[in-house]
């Protein structure tokens, strides 16, 4: 730990290291956002298809059209529920069916969430343990009169 | 820094950052195929799975048409071709400039190499 050539190389090494898992970091972070997203809209989809069961066909209701707008609309059918299977396809779904579909997703992205919350603790220990031996540069150092970057 | 490199040693380091953003982008477009490939498979299984009197529609924009369950099997199917074709060019064009960017490196450290030592 001196400013050496070695320990002026291994300085900027912790702090490229230190650099790319904040980057990662921020990467994770997103992905999480995202999870937590998607996670938001299911549960409005399962809340939909129960609350669907309950009504009555013929049963006055209002359809989001965006920006927070509705058109009126009366249920026509509480038999079958269309589910967005990905490339641009959709399969018409008996409620139970649905349900179990979209419940079974929502434990797969529940799944994918917690692996990304566990990838981004070993990030931060990482980067806590480069902070701590940065910190140690610091100090040597400062009791040298000299700056770390 | 860079202005005290050797004129082919800093042709050398543009190259290897040239490189580097080519095999970024190679590497975007390749997740973004295998992303592709995976929905495209997860469709076919849920398409597999429903019965033959299932009700399919095909979006298209906002819109969801019915559609042939056979007919839009066999257009997954024939989609998903083309992207394993895709990505499969995508790998050679990886490897390709992965090999690129190891010369480029071996013929770098061979100049930094030959440089004078620098006096101190």
């Amino acid at each position: 730990m001196s400013s050496s050539p070695r320990g002026e190389e291994e300085l900027s090494q912790l702090l490229a290291a230190y650099q790319q898992y904040q980057a990662q970091a921020e990467l994770i972070v997103r992905q999480i956002g995202l999870t937590q997203m998607t996670m938001e809209g299911l549960d409005r989809a399962l809340r939909a298809i129960e609350a669907m069961q309950q009504a009555e066909e013929g049963q006055e209701m209002l359809v989001p059209i965006g920006s927070g707008s509705f058109i009126h609309a009366k249920l026509a059918s509480k038999e079958s529920v269309v589910l967005n299977v990905g490339a641009s396809v959709s399969i018409e779904k008996s409620p139970a069916e649905a349900l179990e579909t979209l419940k079974a997703r929502k434990e797969e992205v529940s799944k994918g969430a917690k692996e990304l919350n566990d990838v981004l603790a070993k990030i931060d220990q990482e980067m806590q343990s480069i902070q701590k031996v940065l910190n140690q540069y610091e100090q040597a150092m400062g009791e040298r009169g000299e700056q770390v970057v | 820094m860079s202005g005290e490199l050797p004129p082919q040693i800093q042709n050398q380091l543009a190259q290897i950052q040239q490189l580097q953003q080519q095999m970024q982008a190679v590497m975007t477009q390749k997740s973004q195929i295998e992303g592709l490939i995976r929905e495209t498979d997860a469709a076919l299984r849920e398409l597999d799975k429903a019965s033959d009197d299932a009700v399919i529609y095909k979006s298209v924009g906002e819109l969801l048409f019915k559609a042939d369950k056979p007919k839009l099997s066999e257009e997954l199917k024939e989609r998903k071709d083309m992207m394993d074709l895709r990505l499969k060019t995508m790998v050679k064009q990886e490897e390709r400039i992965q090999s690129r960017f190891n010369q480029l490196q071996e013929q770098l450290k061979s100049s930094l190499g030959q440089m004078p030592a620098k006096g101190g």
